[in-house]
This record gives C-alpha cells, structure tokens and sequence, in this order.
C-alpha cells in the first residue's frame, strides 16, 4: 500500500503533468470561455461533465469528485484535503 | 491526503455549482489545501512541479499548527490566525466583524490590516452578487460609496472593485464618475506597471463615453 504522502505526490505529480503547459503563475483571473454560437443546451453540458469525468488522471490517484464524501473521508481519516477545481463547460 | 477533483459543469442538477466561488477562486485551475470541515487553509500559487506542491502542503501544515496554538490561548497567536483566516475568506462580513470584536483591542499595525482586509471581504461580497455584466445596476451604488468614503480595498479585490465601478459608469453614462475614477487610478498608479495599465486603459475608454 502507498503511503498517503506519497500517493499525494504521484497525483501533484500528474495533476502538474495534465496541466502543464500552462501559464507559469496560477493567476486567479477568470478565463474567457471558447466562443459559442449559443449557450451549451444542457444535454451539450452533460457530455462535456462525463467527457472531462472520465479523463485518465483520475483513474491514476483515488480522485473523490463528490465534495460530502471528500470531507466526510477528511474527517475519518484526519487528512487534509488537496483540492482540484476545474470547468467543463469550456476549454 | 484527501484528493479531491471538483469540476463546474453547470449541469443544473450537478451539487455544489457555485463551489469555486465560495472557496475562493475565480479562474481554473485552482488548487487549495483544505481542513476536513472544506475550510480552505492555503492556496497553491505559481508553477506545478511536486516541490511546489510540497511547499504549499508545509504552509497548509503551518496554518492547522497556529490554529491548535490559538486553540491553547496565545494572544499572537489568535491575532496571527484572524489575519490569515480573513485572508483565506473563512468568514463573511458579519461574523468577520463579530469575530473583530471579540479579539478586543487590537495593535495599530495588526487593525491597520484587519481594516485592509475586511475591506477587501466587502467588496468581494458585493461583487459576488453579480452573474453577469446585466447585474451591474445593483452593486453599483454601494461600491460608489465606498469609492467615496475613500474605502478602497488593495491587491486583487482592488482590480476588481475598479472593473466593476468602471464597467458601472459606463452602463449609467456616468461621465462625472468615470473622470473621477480615472483621476484616481492615475493618482494611485505610481510606477506599477499593470496599475499604469489599467488607468491608460481607462482613460481610452472614457474618450469614447464622451464621444
């Protein structure tokens, strides 16, 4: 079994792979979205969320995607949570 | 450690749509540390290697150390711990106020920050109202005031109090408040390039408003 430390390392470790090469400070500056002719219908966003859900870097590291159960594992194991926020709606 | 991946899809039916927001982030990625309770106790800022990462783990270790030494009574310690709690936006305006009280009199230098910073909540507060640029009308006014009362917040809650109060004047064709806005952003510039920028920028716009 890895150890917790270390399986956080593999996923920063991927987690910085997936997102390089991106700009070199994580400004928190809202991105412009893709142009769109008009709004994703909700059946358009629904694949999009299942296309970015079954991305492979979260079937590398044990990924928790439902926040309740993020802080609910926390809180049995005394762990701090690392958290990942990304979009799917736009690239 | 708890990884979790938090995606916004705007699905309607998706839990937690407005997650990013509440935890502090207005772009992607974003990357935080979090307690068990999803309080969020430091933020990853610049590149992504696993050093890096490791770095901001040992700020996040930091943080849960000062919350058991204000636990345990120390005075700097709590005063430490309120700084960095404002900072990391844990609270709202009222119980960041509350919380003010409670810690009683507080050292020029630590109530000229907490001044700085509960600024800074407020003005993220009002603008968090907004969807979209429609909504402008409504978090007008009370950022006007502050403007006026000289209540100007520091750092990235100022680019966006400037934003919205130029985007505000714009839409009201609000002339005698554009110029006074740009008068100040050239007063406050000095030699920061990116402030330099934005004043020269708004300058631009308020030649076509007067057109």
């Amino acid at each position: 079994m890895i150890a917790t430390r270390w399986r956080f390392l593999v996923a920063a470790g991927l987690l910085g792979a997936l997102l390089a090469p991106a700009a070199p400070a994580q400004e928190e500056k809202p991105k412009a979205p893709a142009p769109q002719k008009a709004a994703d219908t909700q059946e358009e966003l629904i694949k999009k969320r299942d296309a970015k859900m079954s991305l492979e870097f979260l079937k590398k590291a044990d990924w928790i995607t439902d926040y309740d159960k993020a802080r609910e594992e926390a809180k049995k194991s005394g762990k701090k949570i690392f958290a990942y926020f990304t979009r799917s709606y736009a690239h | 450690m708890v990884l979790f991946c938090h995606n916004t899809s705007r699905v309607e039916t998706d839990p937690y749509p407005s997650l990013l927001g509440e935890k502090g982030g207005s772009g992607f990625p974003y990357l935080v540390f979090m307690d068990q309770n999803g309080n969020v106790i430091a933020k990853h800022q610049g590149n992504r290697s696993v050093e890096a990462f490791q770095t901001t783990m040992g700020r996040a270790d930091e943080f849960l150390a000062l919350e058991k030494k204000a636990a345990s009574g120390e005075r700097d310690a709590k005063l430490d711990l309120f700084l960095q709690q404002l900072e990391l936006r844990h609270f709202n305006l009222e119980q960041a106020n509350a919380k003010r009280k409670e810690l009683g009199q507080l050292p020029e230098e630590t109530s000229k920050k907490v001044d700085g910073l509960l600024i800074g909540l407020e003005v993220s507060q009002i603008v968090g109202k907004i969807q979209d640029r429609k909504e402008i009308a409504k978090v007008g006014g009370p950022l006007v005031k502050m403007f006026e009362a000289g209540r100007i917040p520091t750092g990235s809650d100022a680019r966006m109090f400037w934003s919205v109060l130029l985007m505000y004047a714009e839409e009201t064709k609000d002339i005698p408040l554009f110029e006074k806005l740009v008068a100040r952003l050239e007063q406050d510039a000095g030699d920061d390039p990116r402030a330099k920028a934005m004043a020269e920028s708004a300058k631009k716009r308020l030649e076509k408003l007067r057109e």
